[in-house]
């Protein structure tokens, strides 16, 4: 009687999550199926889910778009930036964590809280910079912004693993004949390389999805995909399936990090909460 | 051992930061005390005039009219589903994995694409929701052309992208409960509710409030999910302070109001700044 009540349960607990998760799910797995719809398929009410697919929305934007260079400029912007900050993030993160003191805490907060700061209000100055510095529509100022902007999580990342890295370990690279420098970059810094790793994540995930900055900043030469796809997408509804193939484009490279690197992203996203 | 030596290390950091966000905020602050037209420079000195007549005009309070229902509807929906979908998780041993991972993709979608295939889903004649709706029976809503609906809209929108953030974060808290208290508990005969209630919920406390501080303040700041999905629309319906703020500096190009409307919107988010750098300077 027991076991038939706990089944029972663990039977009504596994539905309701799956259909949870379902629901969850749908709005991608549906955008994702109506790029490969004919617009007769698309706009069948009520919805086909059985039809002739079709490759032609998916290889119109990959050739008759830009979108390869769109998803050039992303990539160029995300990986420079990830480039860029990461080792100014470790090297700060580690000076901060060394150099134990009540203001270097009180920095690293103040730093935290920029980032909580309305966006608007870097935005403004950043448009009227680009225009009076000619760097409008360039990467290099898309990359500075990122780099800086993601600086002060990065560096927080960072210091809740080099808090980890015993004193010990520096001392004797300083006694084995290392600079300060050389002990961090040879025998520090391979201890954290998980931290390096989720830290990385974030970086490239901070710039590649970013919107209101590469909305104002950027223009025919640099625009990044999701600015491409707002345009696209609030065009006029007959390309939805085309908008829906550049959707799918967009969303495969940050559900394939998720998928394999899932362990480093909910380390990154609860840091912080936990501990 | 001389610890200043390690200063160096920082300066690459506070460099970037110094050129690249601190001196464009203090930009900003001196700049909204101008009246700054942009076609029309040079800029004029006004003094605070920009922040009294964006506070007393209406444009300013239609704005935060949304944004706090929208930032506090948010917050609630989506720690109450959050928590009882993390709870449900919790329960489960095979496939946990697999359906966290299922769960979690949608926060994983750049958020001006959620904002996209979110307002697909809610266009009225062809969108899923209304389909679904109409398997149960329940006639269709004009979601994106009426304003409390659109409204609405955009609550579930952003409830689709950002609730599953809140399952992971206290999922993760979930697992890492001491487990004493619970099976002492559960020796004095408490389950279910009571135990959720006086035992989990308190554990659970400081991470709660981790979630809901920072679910705060980025939902009082939302705008990519909003802007693509009703661009603030329909009229002014869903303009929530960061669409407005947007609409007046960079559409009207009115610069010095519109750092001035910033500053207004930093000024509402101190609260939960500062309750979040408590609790950092707690931790730390």
């Amino acid at each position: 009687m027991r076991d038939t009540t706990k089944i029972m349960g663990k039977v009504t607990i596994y539905s309701i999550v799956i259909l949870i998760a379902a629901i969850f799910m749908f709005p991608i797995l549906h955008t994702i199926l109506t790029s490969f719809k004919k617009p007769v398929d698309a706009f069948s009410m009520p919805p086909k889910w059985l039809f002739s697919p079709t490759l032609k929305y998916h290889i119109h934007i990959w050739t008759k778009e830009l979108f390869p260079k769109y998803l050039m400029n992303s990539l160029i912007i995300a990986a420079s930036t990830v480039g860029i900050s990461i080792p100014i993030a470790c090297l700060g993160a580690y000076g901060f964590v060394r150099h134990r003191s009540r203001i270097a805490f009180v920095v690293l907060l103040g730093l935290l809280a920029i980032r909580m700061f309305p966006r608007i209000l870097l935005v403004i100055p950043y448009y009227l910079l680009s225009r009076f510095l000619h760097l409008h529509d360039t990467k290099i100022i898309m990359i500075l912004i990122m780099v800086a902007f993601n600086q002060p999580f990065s560096i927080w990342l960072m210091r809740g693993f080099f808090l980890n890295v015993p004193m010990e370990l520096d001392e004797a690279a300083l006694v084995d004949g290392c600079t300060r420098f050389g002990g961090f970059l040879r025998v520090v810094l391979p201890t954290v390389l998980p931290g390096i790793a989720a830290t990385t994540i974030f970086s490239f995930l901070l710039a590649y999805n970013d919107f209101l900055f590469a909305f104002i900043l950027t223009g025919t030469e640099t625009k990044t995909l999701p600015v491409a796809i707002a345009e696209y997408g609030a065009e006029s509804i007959e390309y939805w399936s085309i908008s829906a193939a550049g959707v799918t484009g967009i969303i495969t490279p940050v559900i394939l990090i998720m998928l394999f690197l899932q362990k480093y992203l909910v380390k990154g996203l609860t840091y912080g909460a936990l501990k | 051992m001389n610890k200043s030596g390690y200063l160096y290390f920082v300066i690459p950091a506070l460099s970037v930061l110094a050129i690249v966000l601190v001196y464009p905020l203090a930009y900003s602050l001196w700049i909204s005390l101008f009246s700054y037209y942009l076609p029309s420079p040079p800029p004029v000195f006004v003094g605070l005039k920009n922040y009294i007549s964006t506070i007393r005009g209406s444009d300013l309070l239609h704005a935060l009219a949304i944004t706090f229902p929208f930032t506090g509807g948010v917050v609630c929906m989506q720690f109450v589903l959050g928590l009882v979908i993390a709870l449900l998780l919790n329960r489960i041993e095979v496939g946990r994995r697999v359906l966290t991972t299922i769960v979690f993709l949608p926060h994983m979608v750049t958020p001006v694409v959620a904002g996209l295939i979110l307002k697909w889903m809610f266009i009225p004649e062809w969108g899923m929701v209304n389909y679904f709706l109409g398997l149960l029976h329940i006639q269709g809503l004009p979601w994106l052309s009426h304003p409390f609906y659109a409204f609405v809209a955009i609550m579930l929108a952003d409830s689709w992208r950002n609730t599953p953030l809140v399952v992971i974060v206290l999922l993760a808290g979930l697992r890492s409960l001491p487990q004493e208290p619970i099976e002492a508990a559960r020796i004095d005969g408490a389950s279910g509710f009571r135990m959720l209630w006086h035992i989990i919920l308190p554990l659970l406390k400081p991470i709660i409030l981790f979630i809901a501080i920072i679910r705060t303040m980025d939902a009082f700041r939302v705008f990519d999910t909003v802007f693509a999905m009703t661009g603030g629309g329909p009229g002014t319906a869903t303009e929530v302070i960061t669409i407005y703020n947007y609409r007046v500096a960079l559409r009207l190009l009115c610069i010095g109001q519109g750092a001035a409307i910033g500053v207004w919107t930093l000024i509402f988010l101190l609260g939960p700044i500062g309750i979040y750098l408590y609790l950092l300077y707690e931790k730390g």
